[in-house]
């Protein structure tokens, strides 16, 4: 697929980069809400419209925010859209309002977002941005609702649809069969960590190789590294032996 | 610095906010009545669960009634079945609100907890144990061993709404706290009106007297005897003898006078002589400041006692960054007489209540060294209760020293 589609800017963030499952960003509202698939599925579509909003609305802004003043730019902004879904969840849908609780809020300080803000959409156009931000925002969604599939299925044999004002639906066999500890933070913890082997184990490459196939535009350390990006480091590493990064840094860059 | 581009920083920012505040305001115009409404509701529905017989409830002006300080909100149910009470009262922790509904008869209708900051949980199903009970059902409710505090704290509050709910029907009930009723009582013993009192720290075994109290400017003294209060004046004469239920002078208790007189002036004859000890006042968890000694032989030890903050053989920290202070009275027999906490600087939510009258301390009272040795320090509050265990056990060893007999090292 041409990664220069529109398409692929959507695909990328369910799959190839995945935030949650192979970036590995946003892990603490992830262990803490995937308790439930109803509570999995309203975080992530709160987290997916404060992305698609908060990246269109920054990349809109990306010639007029001053360099200096970005992150408290992107903040007051992510914090705004926050807001406002807090306000119209508490308003419209109470009992999801509820169900999420601090992690709603906490949403501004979920670091795929910011890091999306910083990584992309300061850099990229409105259109892309919002896709990006949507590709990003089902990435999460995707990762939440197995991770709550698996440990509200197992965990306790039956989906509670209460918050929804629906009956919860009990799962024979599994409902006197079940594995209380996934539904704990220690099983919180396992599951994730299954699920990251299964996709480090599908995916198109494994283990290091496949770090060399992100580019710096995923990475949320990428402005305080030294490196090019990612998929030169080894070449790098291997021409640093009596030099350090930053000078194998400018002399690529004067190359 | 360039300024021009630092001012410009600012105005980005500064426009950003602004526009996002003018957005969230309009969103909150929007959701705000939405939100406010719901919230009727869900207090509504509360206070119905507390009363389900209720046709409706109409709110009460309670500035017009002298009512209990816990009481926040008060519901007349329409066709005249009661009242539905908020409460907002302190646990262990920050506080609870309570709403509970009381029917014209006295008796409980329901109690729920709203909401709260109390750690146990306890509060969330206590509310069911006073369905149907009237004041005295209530006051017999047990407490949930482990959630002592925030339950006795529900206790009360169900109490308040009762005396409340009697008022707001045109009765009168009895809403004086704890500490108020104390007052009274001292006060209607001497024969006072607003004096203040102070709990004297025995340092004499006493007969008959649980506790005398002193009137801080010297007018006198209230003891304690068998339940009930006697006042004794400055010249040790008997002035009345209240009863600490129902606060009206009994006649006809010269007995009890007698008593209180005896105790009174045992106490108002007590003098101490400060005691020079060479040997060692400290170990690792106290260090004896001052020691007493009364003309019969008592010794009183005044402590630094280092609590919360034990580490191994040390103590390491301190919530306050300083120790305890303690007293205890020994009596020449070898038994405790007395104990009290002068400076209580341990944590507020952990061993602090320990250390308060009637808390752990109190087991200590009329125990010989033997018997204090066995006395048990609280889980919960481990360094705490284990230090004053210790400190006690220590005051002992050094007692057993000055009465020239060998020390327990």
């Amino acid at each position: 697929m041409n990664k220069n589609s529109k398409l692929w800017i959507v695909l990328k963030g369910i799959i190839a980069e995945n935030p949650v499952l192979v970036l590995v960003l946003g892990t603490c509202p992830v262990l803490a809400v995937s308790t439930s698939i109803v509570s999995a599925i309203s975080m992530g579509i709160a987290a997916t419209l404060v992305l698609i909003c908060s990246n269109t609305l920054i990349s809109l802004l990306r010639k007029i925010i001053p360099d200096t003043v970005r992150i408290p730019c992107y903040i007051v902004v992510i914090a705004g859209f926050v807001t406002i879904i807090q306000m119209l969840l508490q308003a419209f849908l109470p009992d999801i309002y509820t169900l999420l609780g601090t992690w709603l809020s906490l949403i501004v300080v979920n670091c795929i977002i910011l890091g999306r803000a910083e990584m992309y959409a300061r850099k990229n156009g409105p259109l892309d941005s919002a896709l990006d931000g949507l590709g990003m925002g089902i990435g999460f969604l995707v990762a939440l609702l197995a991770m709550a599939a698996i440990r509200e299925i197992l965990g306790t044999g039956a989906i509670n649809l209460t918050a929804l004002g629906m009956e919860s639906i009990t799962i024979p066999v599994l409902s006197e069969y079940n594995i209380p500890l996934l539904t704990s933070a220690p099983g919180g913890f396992l599951v994730y960590g299954i699920l990251i082997a299964v996709v480090n184990m599908i995916g198109p490459k494994k283990g290091a190789e496949k770090r060399k196939n992100f580019s710096c535009e995923g990475c949320p350390s990428a402005s305080i590294c030294g490196r090019v990006s990612c998929s030169e480091n080894a070449e790098l590493v291997s021409a640093s032996e009596n030099n350090t990064l930053v000078e194998n840094k400018t002399e690529k860059e004067e190359a | 610095m360039d300024i021009k581009k630092s001012l410009k920083d600012v105005v980005v920012l500064v426009a950003i906010c602004v526009v996002f505040a003018t957005i969230l305001a309009a969103v909150n115009s929007i959701t705000a009545p939405i939100i406010d409404e719901q919230l009727a509701d869900a207090v509504n529905q509360t206070y119905e669960a507390v009363m389900p017989d209720a046709e409706g409830f109409e709110d009460v002006d309670l500035s017009a009634y002298s009512l209990p300080a816990t009481v926040k909100e008060a519901k007349r149910e329409t066709s005249g079945k009661g009242f539905a009470v908020m409460l907002e009262t302190k646990g262990y922790d920050i506080g609870m609100v309570l709403i509970v509904g009381v029917a014209t008869d006295g008796t409980v209708t329901g109690a729920t907890c709203v909401t709260s900051a109390e750690t146990n949980g306890a509060e969330k199903t206590y509310g069911g144990n006073f369905a149907g009970k009237d004041k005295d059902g209530v006051l017999s409710v047990d407490l949930i061993a482990g959630s002592t505090l925030t339950t006795s704290a529900y206790r009360s509050a169900v109490v308040d709404a009762i005396n409340a709910a009697t008022v707001l029907g045109g009765g009168s009930a009895d809403i004086r706290d704890e500490a108020q009723i104390l007052s009274d009582n001292l006060n209607a013993a001497l024969g006072l009106e607003g004096a203040e009192f102070t709990k004297v720290f025995m340092v004499e075994v006493v007969a008959g007297a649980e506790k005398v109290y002193s009137e801080n400017s010297g007018k006198g003294y209230v003891a304690l005897v068998d339940g009930k209060y006697v006042g004794v004046d400055a010249d040790g004469n008997a002035v009345k003898v209240i009863d600490a239920e129902t606060n009206e002078v009994t006649e006809g208790v010269d007995e009890l006078k007698t008593t209180a007189t005896a105790a009174v002036a045992i106490v108002a004859a007590t003098e101490l002589t400060e005691v020079t000890y060479d040997g060692e006042v400290s170990n690792k968890h106290c260090t004896i400041t001052k020691i007493e000694k009364t003309a019969t032989g008592n010794y009183v030890f005044t402590m630094d006692m280092k609590g919360h903050g034990i580490k191994g053989d040390k103590h390491e920290a301190y919530p306050s960054g300083k120790p305890s202070v303690i007293k205890l009275s020994i009596s020449a027999e070898g038994k405790v007489i007395d104990t009290i906490t002068l400076e209580n600087n341990e944590s507020a939510k952990w061993g602090g209540p320990y250390l308060e009258e009637g808390g752990f301390v109190s087991n200590f009272l009329g125990k010989t060294e033997a018997e204090a040795g066995d006395i048990d320090f609280v889980a919960e509050s481990t360094n705490t209760t284990n230090s004053y265990k210790q400190s006690v056990l220590y005051a002992f060893e050094v007692f057993t020293a000055l009465e020239g007999g060998a020390t327990n090292e």
